[in-house]
Parts: structure tokens; sequence; C-alpha cells
């Protein structure tokens, strides 16, 4: 009788054991869910490490893997957004999400852009917010060290250099520490969002009595630019604007 | 054909009865399965031979008004010398039913040759009310009848298109019948227009040429039956189909109208009367499949099943394969897809042959089709494709079912020409074919699961790193500049002010000289030049000796003459100091070469 209670007490112990995953073992299993094929599995676990608040680029895209497989391509859209915003550098993301778009009905011919705001938006797209940081405050103390030197050497040709380079690096810590606000600015601002809806219409006011200008589908990329009540006005890359319900988007 | 001839032709022809050809015993009955109660109908028993003996059964519930009357025919055929004889012995009662019902008359029997047969069972329904059009007996048919009006017409001739079911799943075929039934004499067809089932594929099952009536009991009336025609609809869309009427006008035959003359009067009068009818319309249910479907269904509904094998499994490289695929069983064959099968990289494969053999029967279209592929592999190598997927729907389970085929696997060994291709590698190269396309694999590894992406800039760690290199910065500053103070008191100043510190020992020397004091005056002299020299060069005044303060003014580029006026000046200084007297004028003279040795000592150091 007393071996019996024991064994019951260790069978919970064990299951407990169990239930409590520690998050690295549930990514592995996902991961070894998703090579086995049980895709809605691997998303469901990678759903449950998302929703208890980690935020990994690598996460969302393996997200976002697991719901393309189960054809499930708003929500693999949204999480390939997601990886995207977080790490906008890495290629595989990158070429996941183009790939996923494919998949979507709405195509839509992007505004061109001046030629010197993409460059300028590619340079600052090379590092991160905080790879910016981390820039300026290299660059900062590059700047202190040359103007130590600048100001204690007694000779002239490393008086001139020290200078020039201290210019140049003070110039280069300003920079940096603008791409960083900017980066931040971008990745705090949510303003991005993803149609979940299969078809919605887009009205030229907000309510129910709005005229229907156009009409997305689920998949498609739009820019929140206001809000009022349960309506949002939209913008899509073409520059069109609308008004949709709120709940027929997602935010990435 | 058969001919009637007397039994008297029949005896004259028996001679020849000995190359009868000999033929298998059959003994059928026929009766109408409906009749009403009072009815008189016939009850024919046939016989193909000449039967030693007639056993009829009792014909319970019924009453025998004549019979059994007998008649016989036969005929002989005589084909390239070949004679074929027939009889036909009929044996006919005349019954009335008595009473309401459904009676079964017994099999009755014949002995033919020392064999008994029997006929069938046949059953008998009897119902109430009066008989309609008889076949047996139309003149019998007592003229107490009322004429017949318009609205008992309508329900004597109408039309009806019947369907084995009412809702059916797309692609499941139903069977539609065309039917009339009639309590008159029809005697023909004019203006038939079937309906066009639109949102259905329809096909036309076989029926026979001939309208074969039948009596059917149809809410205790009895009506002469007929099939028209039969349709297998295969449903191609989802939800209520109206089915448009079948319309048709029949040609009646009725009696009545005014005699005309004494023979009408006689014999009864008939007149044609055109009637357009229209069957009901009838609305069909088609439900669509569910929403599961496996990845391989292409669309077939029914019950198959499923063989796909090559037709050599040892192939060599350039020889053409077969893939033969065959679906059999009963659906909607003929709207079957070609299933879907990959063959791996470097096959090439040709579009599909489909060939199908399908029979449109009441119970469905059944029968095969199948699908060749033909493929020629490129490469060597053991190729195992794994099994061919089919999938159906199963309309009487409600599920789809999968079909696999048996595992395909293919050897393709090289053949002669591969050789000569892998010396031309020049010009066997080509472009990567991309056979699919495929999202990338799932990260696995290379990070750690972080909760939240903090923003380094502007946070409280990047200001306190900030105010770090700051205060860094001017730390090292006032620590450089402190360390160049204490070295500037020490040896900075002390060069700056060695002329100073020379000029008082000069004019302390210029004291001594007025008081004649020559001892102290060379002293003095001494001093002031050592330690000019010392000040000015950084050298202890205890390291100093003429040989290492001369090398040391050559490194500061002093000219020759200037350090031989000051080794000069040293050594009078030297040995005047310890002399017993010396001239005031030579001490003169001394102090002033001493004064501008420092002047002009200063003015080259200095650079």
């Amino acid at each position: 009788m007393k071996s019996k209670t024991f064994f019951i007490s260790l069978t919970i112990i064990c299951l407990a054991f169990y239930a409590y995953a520690s998050p690295d073992s549930l990514l592995i299993k996902a991961n070894i869910h998703y090579i086995d094929g049980n895709f809605d599995k691997a998303a469901e676990l990678y759903q449950t490490l998302v929703d208890s608040g980690y935020q990994n680029a690598e996460l969302y895209y393996n997200l976002g893997n697991s719901y393309f497989k189960l054809n499930r391509i708003p929500y693999a859209i949204l999480n390939f957004e997601r990886a995207y915003r977080l790490k906008p550098n890495d290629e595989d993301i990158l070429f996941n999400l183009e790939f996923a778009r494919t998949f979507t009905v709405d195509r839509i011919e992007p505004l061109p852009i001046f030629f010197l705001t993409k460059w300028y938006r590619m340079a600052r797209a090379i590092l991160t917010s905080n790879g910016w940081a981390w820039t300026s405050l290299f660059f900062l103390a590059l700047t202190f060290t040359f103007a130590l030197y600048f100001w204690f050497s007694s000779r002239g040709w490393i008086k001139r250099l020290t200078f020039a380079s201290g210019i140049l690096t003070l110039l280069l810590t300003i920079m940096s520490m603008v791409f960083s606000a900017q980066e931040k600015h971008k990745e705090n601002l949510r303003n991005q969002a993803i149609i979940f809806q299969q078809a919605v219409s887009v009205r030229s006011s907000p309510g129910e009595t709005g005229k229907d200008i156009f009409i997305l589908h689920s998949g498609t990329k739009v820019e929140i630019t206001k809000a009022l009540g349960q309506w949002v006005e939209i913008r899509i890359a073409d520059g069109n604007k609308g008004w949709v319900p709120s709940e027929t988007l997602e935010l990435i | 054909m058969h001919k009637k001839q007397i039994i008297s032709i029949l005896l004259f022809l028996a001679s020849c009865a000995s190359i009868v050809v000999a033929q298998d015993v059959e003994f059928t009955v026929t009766a109408p399965n409906v009749v009403a109660v009072g009815e008189q109908f016939r009850l024919t028993y046939k016989l193909n031979a000449r039967p030693q003996e007639f056993k009829p059964p009792s014909f319970e519930g019924f009453y025998i008004l004549a019979g059994p009357s007998t008649s016989t025919s036969s005929s002989i055929q005589i084909i390239n010398g070949q004679m074929t004889q027939t009889y036909e012995f009929t044996y006919t009662y005349i019954l009335e039913a008595t009473s309401e019902g459904k009676f079964t008359i017994d099999p009755a029997s014949v002995i033919v040759s020392k064999k008994e047969h029997k006929s069938q069972q046949i059953a008998i329904e009897v119902v109430k009310g009066t008989a309609g059009q008889s076949s047996t007996s139309p003149q019998q048919q007592s003229d107490t009848r009322p004429k017949s009006d318009s609205s008992q017409d309508t329900e004597d001739v109408f039309v009806a298109v019947e369907f084995d079911r009412q809702t059916a799943y797309r692609g499941q075929p139903i069977l539609a019948t065309i039917k009339i039934y009639t309590r008159q004499n029809i005697s023909g067809f004019d203006d038939v227009k079937f309906p066009p089932f639109n949102g259905f594929w329809s096909q036309d099952v076989e029926t026979p040429n001939n309208i074969e009536f039948q009596r059917v009991n149809l809410n205790g009336r009895i009506f002469n039956m007929g099939v028209l025609k039969k349709y297998l609809l295969f449903p191609q869309r989802t939800g209520d189909i109206p089915i448009d009427p079948f319309e048709i006008v029949v040609l009646l035959q009725q009696r009545g109208g005014r005699p005309q003359s004494m023979f009408d009067e006689f014999f009864g009068t008939y007149q044609t009367v055109r009637r357009r009818l229209a069957s009901k319309p009838v609305t069909l249910k088609i439900r669509d499949l569910p929403p599961n479907a496996p990845a391989s269904f292409t669309g077939a509904v029914g019950r198959f099943n499923l063989e796909a094998a090559f037709d050599k499994t040892d192939i060599k490289t350039n020889e053409a394969v077969n893939l033969k695929v065959r679906v059999a069983g009963s659906g909607n064959l003929r709207l079957i897809e070609t299933p879907k099968f990959e063959f791996p990289g470097g096959f090439e494969v040709f579009d599909p042959k489909t060939t199908d053999r399908i029979n449109t029967t009441s119970q469905g279209a059944s029968g095969s089709k199948t699908f060749e592929f033909v493929a020629i592999p490129r490469a060597p190598g053991n190729f195992d494709m794994g099994t061919l997927e089919f999938a159906y729907f199963d309309p009487v389970q409600e599920n789809y079912v999968v079909l696999k085929s048996k595992p395909l696997a293919l050897k393709v060994e090289a053949d002669g020409s591969e050789p000569t291709n892998l010396q031309m590698v020049g010009f066997g190269r080509e472009d990567i074919r991309f056979i699919g396309q495929d999202i990338r694999f799932i990260k696995t590894d290379g990070f750690t699961l972080s909760t939240t992406n903090t923003i380094l800039f502007a946070s409280f760690r990047y200001l306190f790193l900030i105010l770090f290199l700051v205060i860094l910065f001017i730390g090292s500053f006032i620590w450089i500049n402190h360390q160049r103070k204490l070295r500037g008191n020490i040896v900075f100043v002390r060069t700056k002010k060695a002329n100073k510190m020379a000029r008082k020992r000069l004019k302390q020397a210029q004291q001594y000289l007025l008081e004649s004091n020559s001892e102290k005056f060379y002293e003095e002299l001494l001093r002031a030049l050592w330690g000019y020299v010392s000040d000015k060069l950084s050298i202890p005044v205890a390291n100093l000796t003429s040989d290492n303060a001369k090398e040391t003014l050559i490194a500061h580029k002093v000219s020759e003459i200037d350090i031989e006026e000051f080794i000069k000046i040293i050594s009078v200084c030297e040995y005047a100091r310890y002399a017993p007297k010396s001239e005031p004028s030579q001490m003169n003279v001394l102090y002033d070469s001493a004064l501008t040795l420092i002047a002009r000592l200063e003015g080259v150091i200095e650079k």
C-alpha cells in the first residue's frame, strides 16, 4: 500500500516535470516536429513561446514557416514581417517573406522612391538601432582619443592628423546617433498591419456609409495612418488610402 | 418470325423431326402484376416444347372464368440445310380477381421428355376500384363509364421525371427516369422536349426502343406505365438545382364522338386527341463535398480501385518506360482527372494518354479509366518513387478514401551512349533546373531566446556609457596635464631659469671683484658657469666634468670657439682660485668674457 502511494506520487512528480518544459526544450521539440512534418504541432509550440513573451526574429521566422506549410498564408506573412522588423538584413527571412507574398492575391505597384532616399534608407538599414548605438559609442571614444592626442602633442603633423580624424569621427558619431534614433523610432512605431479577412472592401470614410473604393485580400500589408473608434485609415504601397474596420487587420 | 400452321401440316413435317436441334426447355408465365377486383385478365403459360403432361396450379383467390385453352404454333427454319424447328404451346386462363390483397400463384409444372419443368411463381396485386383500360378485354369494357372530360383526362395521362435520390453529393450520379402513366390508349408521341438538365453532366442510359408498358398500382388506381428515357446525371454545381419539366404531346385514342356511319355505331367511334403534357418541376439538392479533401483528390466520386505499375522495372537510359495507372469502379469515371504523379528529376515525361471503357447503366457508370505516363530516363540509377496516391469520395460512407498503389521503383542502367556524353562535357553543361520552389528551412541554432528586444539608444545604459566616456576623457586630460606640470617643475622650469641664476651669480662675483676678494670671486664665477651648464643641459652638478660638459655642448651644436672659451675660463678660474694673488685687471677681463659667453650660449642652446 505504501509502495503504491509512492509510485503515484512519483508519477505525479514526473508529470509535473514533464509539464514544466523549459523554453529551450520547447523550441527543440518544435523544431523536431517541423522536421518530421508535423507543422501544426510545431506551429502550436512556437506560438506558445511567442505568447509567453519571447521576441526573437528566428522564433517568428520559424513560426511563419510552420504557418506557411499549413497553408495559412496571412499568418505566415505576419510572422515573417515581425521577424523582418527585428532583423531587416537576414537573407532567409527576406527570401521567405518574398516567397509567401507571391501567394497573396493583391499585386500592388509600390510608389517609386527617390534614389537618394532609397540609398539613405539602405545605408541606415545596415545595422539595427542597437548596432548604431554601439557604433556611436565607439566613434565617440575615438573622437576623445584623437582630442587628447591633439591637445598634448607638440609636433605639428600629429596635431594636424588628429584634428582631421577627430572631426571625422565626431561626424560619424553624430551620424550613427541619428541613425540609431531613427531606427529606434521605426522599430517602436507599430503602424504596419496585415489584412486577415479573406476580402475586405476599403471605404472612403469610416462607418458603413462610406463608399467602397477598392478591395483588399488577405495577406496584404498596409500602413495605418489614422484610427477612429473601430475604424482605421490605411495606406497601401501605391499610396491609395481608405478606411477599414480594425478587426480585419493584425498589427505587425 | 413464327408462322401459325395447322396441326396437320405440323404432323406432316414431323417426319423430318429427326434432324431437329435439341433445345433447352423454357416454361414461362405471364400475367399483369396489378389487377382490380372484378377485372378479368389473362394468364398465359408458354412452353417451347411438346408437353406430355400439364399440371396447373390452384388459382387461390381467383375465379377461373375460362381455360385452359391451348394453342400451338410451330415454325421450321432451314438455313443452309440446317433445319430448326420451334414449338410453342400456350395455355391460357381467363381469371377474375375476387378480393383485394396480394396473391401468389404457385408454379405450374409440365413434363417434357419425362422430365418435370416448373414455371416461376408469380405475385399479383389486387386493388379495389375500377380497372383502367384493360389490356385483356377492352371491348368488354362497359360503356357505363362517363365520357372522359378534361379533368379526368389529366388524371388519366401524365408524365413524370423520377429520380432515384433527391439529394446527392457533387459528382454522385443520379438516375433520372422519364415515365409516362396512362389509362388510355396512346397512338403516338409528338414534339418531345427533354429537359436540358442544366448544372448536370448527363448521359443516356440505353433503353429499349419500343416502349413496354407495365401495369402499376398508383394510389389504388391502375395505370399503364412506360419508360421513355433514362439519364444518368452527374451534378456539377452545388445548391438547389431546379430541373425543367419534361414536355411531350401525346396522341390519345378516345372513344366517343358522334357516329358518322352505321359501321361506326357498330364498332364504336374513336377519335385521336392531341394533348400536351408536362412533368412537375423538381428541385434537386446537391451538396458540396466535405472540405477536408486529401491532396491527391482530383474529383472522383463513387467507389474505385487502383492499379499502377511500370510495364518494366529494369530498363536502360534513353529507353521509354510506361507507367500504367488504371482506375476501375463505378462513379463519375469520365470526369476523373489525371492523378498527380511526380517523376524524379532526370526523367523526360510526356503528357499522359487517357483511355476509358465505361458502361452507363441504370446502376451508374462503371468501367475503367487508364492513364499511361510515358517517361524516358536520361540518367542511370535506382529510383524509388514511392507510391502513387488516388483519392476518391465515397458518397455512401460520406468520406474520402485514399488508395495507394504498390511502391513504384525503377532500376535504370546506363546504356552505351553515356560515355560519349561525358566526353563532350563542354556541350552538356546546362543551367540548374528548378523543379520545385519552397520556403527556406527554419533556424535551429545560433540564437538564444530573449523576452524583450531592448533598445539601447537613449536608454539609461546608453547615457551612462556616454557619461563614462566623457568622464574618462576629462579624467585622462587632467591626469596628463598634471603629469606634464610635475615634470615641468624640475626640468623645464629650471632650464628656463638657468640664465637668470647665472646672472645672479655673476652679479655676486662682481660684488666680490669690487671688494677685491679674489678667492670668493673665482669661486662664484665657477659656480655661475657650472650651474648654468648644469641647469641648461639638465645634468646634475656632481656628475659634471669638463669632458662630459664638452660633449654635451657639442651635441647642442655649440661652436668650437665657445666651447674652448668655456674650458679656458673654467681652467683659469680653477687655477687662480688657489694662486697667492691675482691682478684685478685680469679678474675684470675674465668677468667680462664669462658674461658674454653665457649670453652667447643662451642664444645657441635656446634654439
